[in-house]
């Protein structure tokens, strides 16, 4: 099934502006964590499981909302969410199996590259100030579970919704033979 | 004639022997009726027993459903009576100071969470512009670092790049605050909390500075004013070169519960009347 540009595109819309929301106003899980990342989320998704140009659009538009939100230096965010997207789409989607686990599994090690890629930016452009180095890595390690899960159900609520738009097909077709039988 | 005498012997010897009779035949068989009478006694009080255990049992179980609710009740009220006092606070510092803008904290740590930064939803509309002063009803909490039309960026005193000039109340002696990326200083110091206290340097090595001592803004800068409570002394050592002393101080906010602050709008009127709105907690 060919999937329709323009309910990709309005798919897309509605999942931005409830990741936005989400990473925004929901209070995190812990001091370690105090965010959920779904927007980044949401790149991975469209990096793994959707075709190039929606995983591009996915990454631009997350990219500038995270550099509205974001303190970080102009540019840094949509860069990297390109780059993260260009790197789902090329290399690990080769690498993975086409499921929603490894949409998980690139969550776990992409949000934590990502929340390390934060503070170096913050701290070369002087916004952060030096912090405790075991503080550093606890809030990269807690982010490694968050980012899997976080990547996990974020593709699974998008992989749905894209479906009922008819944009993406069953994971599993059935013959009509096999079901009479 | 004999069958006379036998009717008269019978007789004579039944009266005689009727006494005997009845005393023995009732004594025998009085334990028989204190049985039955005891039996069905026993069986109605068992049977009240029984009953009104049920019963008591009922009434007991009802009385803690009710108690269970009371006690609820009572912590709601509480945590309601608490909130209240709280808004008066608030209400209060607002009502005599008409420059600072209350607003409401949309979300705390944008920006991935390494700055300790909330942001607000108001912003230059109300008049905000950066580097007002923030405080709350507690104390100093910050100053504004980024404003939008309607929302804006505060930088907390426990971030590292914060910095304020502060004198200790005691001695009077002068240093500089400075944040340390804490989220919440009430806590013991330990990895799980992060509950590093805000730190004061550069204070005079031969000034008494003990723990308990209270901490306000200098004034010196500009920037925040004067006499605005920040914390209190934890803990003083002298510094490893020996030319001055560092203290630890655990602020009077609490950042991590923050829900409204206020936003001094940035005029001459406006720093003056903070300060004595912040000393004076009368309404």
């Amino acid at each position: 099934m060919k999937p329709r540009l323009w309910t990709s595109l309005l798919v897309l819309f509605v999942l931005v502006v409830l990741a936005a929301a989400g990473q925004e106003f929901l209070p995190g899980p812990g001091r370690l964590a105090p965010r959920w990342e779904f927007l980044l989320s949401l790149v991975i998704y469209y990096g793994m499981r959707r075709e190039k140009q929606m995983a591009m659009t996915a990454a631009v538009w997350c990219g500038l909302l995270t550099e509205g939100f974001d303190s970080l230096p102009p540019g840094t965010a949509l860069l990297l969410f390109i780059g993260i997207g260009f790197l789902c789409g090329r290399t690990l989607r080769g690498q993975m199996s086409d499921s929603l686990l490894s949409c998980a599994l690139a969550g776990g090690f992409l949000v934590p590259a990502w929340c390390l890629a934060q503070y170096v930016l913050l701290r070369m452009s002087g916004a952060c100030g030096p912090l405790p180095a075991l503080y550093v890595l606890a809030r990269v390690l807690v982010a490694v579970p968050l980012g899997a899960l976080t990547a996990g159900v974020t593709a699974l609520a998008a992989h749905r919704l894209d479906w009922i738009s008819a944009n993406v097909d069953l994971e599993n077709e059935y013959d009509s033979d096999e079901l009479s039988a | 004639m004999a069958i006379f005498a036998a009717v008269g012997a019978y007789f004579w010897l039944a009266g005689a022997l009727r006494p005997a009779l009845q005393r023995t035949a009732r004594d025998a068989n009085a334990p028989y009726g204190r049985f039955f009478r005891i039996l069905p006694a026993g069986a109605r009080n068992a049977a009240d027993t029984l009953f009104n255990s049920a019963n008591a049992v009922a009434e007991r179980d009802a009385l803690q459903r009710e108690t269970e609710r009371l006690r609820a009740e009572n912590l709601t009220l509480k945590a309601l009576q608490a909130e209240n006092a709280r808004l008066r606070r608030e209400l209060t510092l607002a009502r005599r100071e008409p420059r600072l803008v209350c607003a409401e904290v949309l979300s705390v740590h944008p920006g991935g969470g390494w700055r300790n930064l909330i942001r607000v939803g108001k912003g230059a509309r109300d008049g905000i512009a950066p580097d007002c002063a923030v405080v709350s009803p507690d104390g100093l909490v910050g100053r504004v670092t980024a404003v939008t039309p309607d929302t804006a960026d505060i930088l907390l005193l426990s971030d590292a790049n914060s910095r304020v000039s502060c004198v200790v109340e005691g001695p009077g002696t002068r240093g500089i605050l400075e944040g340390v990326g804490a989220a919440q200083a009430k806590d013991d110091l330990t990895l799980r909390h992060l509950a590093i206290p805000l730190t004061v340097d550069y204070l005079d090595k031969d000034a008494t500075v003990r723990p308990g001592m209270r901490v306000m803004t200098g004034g010196l800068g500009g920037l925040y004013p004067a006499g605005v409570p920040i914390g209190v002394v934890t803990a003083v050592r002298r510094d490893d070169s020996g030319l001055y002393q560092t203290a630890d101080v655990a602020p009077f906010v609490d950042f991590s519960a923050l829900r409204r602050v206020f936003i001094a709008l940035r005029s001459g009127d406006a720093v003056r009347r903070i300060e004595h709105a912040l000393e004076d907690p009368q309404p």
